[in-house]
């Protein structure tokens, strides 16, 4: 039984962590898409400073996980992700209203990616 | 470059430490398995080491699975022999009292040049002098010769001789004074010091090899440098 035990230690330790980050991802690109939506709503009124922070929750939430995103996931993720952040504020600061949204739209869907991708699917499997 | 230099050292230890835990220090000992297992963690651990945009993660935790699966399964063969055989495959008689198994060396792909090479590679370059041929799961040929290929031990001439065979501890490998190898001979260190001063030598570091196999099984070879 003893020597059973550390590989069956380590297999369960690593399949627990690789189901924690998944789920610990997608309750966090929830949360950080939450305002994104919010503020989608409040550029589609022109009202951009309700825009601008909701946009800036999200980018501050976002910011404080930059360690974990870069230890569990794709760098290259994480870094189109703020890129996405940043030109979608530099519509936000000019209002370009079609821009902004299609920007957003673009964020959202990779921040959905990013959650994905640590989905158990047979997409993502096979 | 400092990225490269500490996941470079942290996938090196990882992998020393998982191949040392799965217990083999040889390639030319790999089952087919382990092989596969030791390219497969190679190839895992140089991905991360090389690409920094991906995470360390990405290497670990491949390769700890690999090593955990491989250890269960290990113990698994040990536990059942059916399991074993499926696993491992099981040793295939290529000549059986001299005679060539044509089916088994077509099973198992085995050509009579490649035959006649192992054959020869171990001293054997005439097929009928050999008696059993087994290919291990190793790959390995084993060879059995007939009795009358090989010398006679003292055993098949019915001499009975005194046991004196040693197995020699190394008590100073390179200068360095293995202790506990001299307390488990029952030596101390002034009976090292007495040994060393009849081969005119002051001092252990000079020493580049010392084995004990009993007063009749002493092998010193001291320093280049000190000669």
């Amino acid at each position: 039984m003893k020597t059973w035990f550390p590989p069956v230690l380590v297999l369960c330790a690593v399949l627990g962590f690789s189901l924690w980050n998944g789920s610990a991802i997608s309750r966090s690109v929830t949360r950080w898409t939450i305002p994104l939506t919010e503020a989608e709503t409040a550029a589609a009124k022109e009202d951009w400073d309700a825009a601008e922070a909701a946009m800036q929750e999200s980018y501050e939430d976002w910011q404080q996980h930059q360690t974990w995103l870069h230890v569990a996931f794709q760098h290259s993720q994480a870094e189109n992700i703020e890129d996405l952040y940043r030109r979608t504020f530099a519509f936000l600061l000019f209002r370009e209203k079609a821009e902004f949204q299609s920007e957003l739209a673009g964020l959202r869907n990779q921040l959905r990616q990013l959650a994905e991708s640590e989905r158990i699917s047979l997409g993502n499997i096979m | 470059m400092i990225t490269a230099f500490l996941r470079t050292v942290i996938l090196y230890f990882l992998i020393m430490v998982g191949l040392r835990l799965t217990g083999k220090r040889q390639i030319g000992e790999l089952e087919p398995g382990e092989l596969v297992l030791t390219m497969m963690i190679s190839d895992l651990a140089s991905v991360p080491m090389q690409d920094f945009g991906i995470p360390l993660l990405c290497g670990i935790i491949p390769i700890l699975t690999l090593l955990s699966i491989s250890l269960l399964l290990s113990q698994l063969s040990l536990r059942s022999v059916r399991f074993r055989k499926l696993l491992c495959g099981s040793p295939t008689v290529l000549i059986r009292n001299g005679v060539l198994q044509q089916e088994a060396m077509q099973k198992n792909r085995y050509t009579n040049d490649e035959l006649m090479e192992e054959l020869r590679s171990q001293g054997y370059g005439d097929p009928s002098s050999v008696k059993f041929a087994v290919l291990e799961n190793s790959g390995e040929l084993s060879i059995l010769p007939w009795p009358e290929e090989q010398p006679p031990t003292a055993k098949q001439l019915g001499l009975s001789l005194e046991d004196d065979l040693p197995l020699p501890q190394i008590l100073i490998n390179d200068g360095r004074v293995l202790q506990q190898n001299l307390r488990a001979c029952g030596r101390n260190e002034e009976w090292l010091s007495k040994l060393l001063r009849r081969s005119e030598i002051s001092d252990p570091r000079d020493v580049f090899l010392l084995t004990y196999g009993g007063e009749d099984h002493i092998f010193l070879v001291p320093k280049e440098a000190v000669k």
